[in-house]
């Protein structure tokens, strides 16, 4: 309850006019945005993309935000749907085979420093295996083992029921463990 | 209770979900059925092993975290870049094609030459009237990189930084309009509203009119 009033503290002065107020709400919560992006989106580009889409919706959209549920709870909503969003303009440019085009072409390029974690061998593989979760089952088991957030507040951003939610969570744990069998 | 049963109660006991009764049945369940035992042993290994991945990730990414400053992406992208000015998908269209117009009319070549009024030639004949929709000019867009790249490689100028500039300006267009489409098409709708199976559809529907 102290977190949601510190969080309602920090909204005030940020429609106040104070920008350090925006400045410590995001920093208080930007593990956790880019954490959650980079789970659903398997990289860190399209992490870091979703990150600051998320920061530019927040700041242009705080003003309207009625505090019925909690920052995070809203934060999340923003993520995942962006996230999903993603997801669905992949599947579309997927469709026009783009990337085999770019990774042909720019095959040479160097990798960034941040990728450089990708090269240690059990993240990939974990990464991989949370990437082949059929989409429903990585966004649960995303928020609830990773974000730790009741299955009452995944309903209430996904608009699922806790039933369907709990089923969710039991066949992608029982996917990664099929899948990660040989790194235990 | 049979062992599918206790499976059920091992991932949500790692879940914390389980009341005392439940954990006082799977207490007992595993004391005696060895099978169980190992599966619960396994998925306690693999919650580990994420747990242990997920500390190593965070460790990784901090000097990122670091240098994450909420104002400096406020400020930098309140300053619309020139491209996304250019919102309408048909101003994009044109831009394109003057550049490609460009490339071509730069080099004095002959060979080059040679393939920009194939080019055009190819263009008028396959691209003559399919601007009607955006679906349409997104292909076109594929098309007209896809050949520019297959002849530059010809060419042997496709590693060239200059060629490379030019398709990275492609590469934005593209994508912007490929970003308008898809906002015009779906970005207004909550993602609750498309399962995979209308995404699937659509795919299927721009599939009928990609040539």
């Amino acid at each position: 309850m102290k977190n949601i009033i510190d969080d309602n503290i920090l909204i005030d002065r940020f429609l106040e006019g104070d920008d350090s107020a925006f400045k410590a709400l995001i920093d208080k919560y930007k593990r956790k945005v880019y954490l959650t992006a980079y789970r659903l989106l398997g990289n860190h580009e399209d992490a870091n993309d979703i990150t600051q889409e998320v920061i530019i919706k927040m700041y242009k959209e705080l003003k309207n935000f009625r505090r019925e549920s909690s920052i995070y709870t809203w934060l999340y909503r923003i993520v995942t749907n962006l996230s999903l969003n993603e997801l669905k303009k992949r599947k579309i440019r997927n469709f026009f085979d783009y990337d085999e085009v770019d990774e042909w072409l720019f095959k040479d390029d160097k990798q960034s420093p941040e990728l450089s974690y990708r090269e240690n061998e059990l993240s990939n593989k974990i990464q991989e295996a949370i990437n082949k979760l059929p989409e429903k089952q990585r966004i649960v088991f995303t928020l609830r083992y990773y974000d730790g957030l009741s299955y009452e507040e995944i309903s209430d951003i996904l608009g699922t029921s806790v039933g369907a939610l709990k089923a969710n969570y039991f066949h992608a744990i029982n996917k990664l463990q099929k899948e990660l069998k040989n790194e235990l | 209770m049979n062992c599918e049963e206790i499976k059920n109660l091992i991932v949500r006991y790692f879940d914390s979900e389980l009341n005392e009764p439940e954990k006082a049945l799977l207490q007992h369940h595993l004391g005696e059925c060895k099978t169980c035992l190992s599966e619960f042993k396994d998925l306690e290994k693999l919650f580990l092993v994420l747990e242990k991945e997920n500390n190593n990730l965070l460790e990784t990414k901090e000097h990122y975290f670091r240098n994450l400053d909420p104002l400096e992406i406020v400020s930098k992208k309140s300053k619309r870049k020139w491209y996304e000015l250019s919102l309408n998908p048909y101003l994009s269209l044109a831009s394109l094609v003057l550049i490609i117009f460009l490339v071509f009319f730069n080099f004095s070549d002959d060979q080059l030459n040679q393939v920009a009024n194939k080019y055009l030639q190819d263009k008028n004949q396959n691209l003559e009237s399919s601007f009607e929709t955006d679906s349409e000019e997104l292909t076109n867009f594929y098309l007209n990189e896809e050949y520019l790249i297959e002849n530059a490689e010809n060419l042997n100028i496709l590693r060239s930084e200059y060629f490379q500039g030019i398709v990275n300006s492609l590469r934005e267009m593209q994508n912007q309009l490929i970003n308008n489409f898809y906002e015009n098409e779906f970005y207004n709708l909550n993602t609750a509203d498309l399962n995979d199976d209308e995404i699937n559809e659509i795919i299927a529907q721009l599939e009928t009119r990609k040539f």
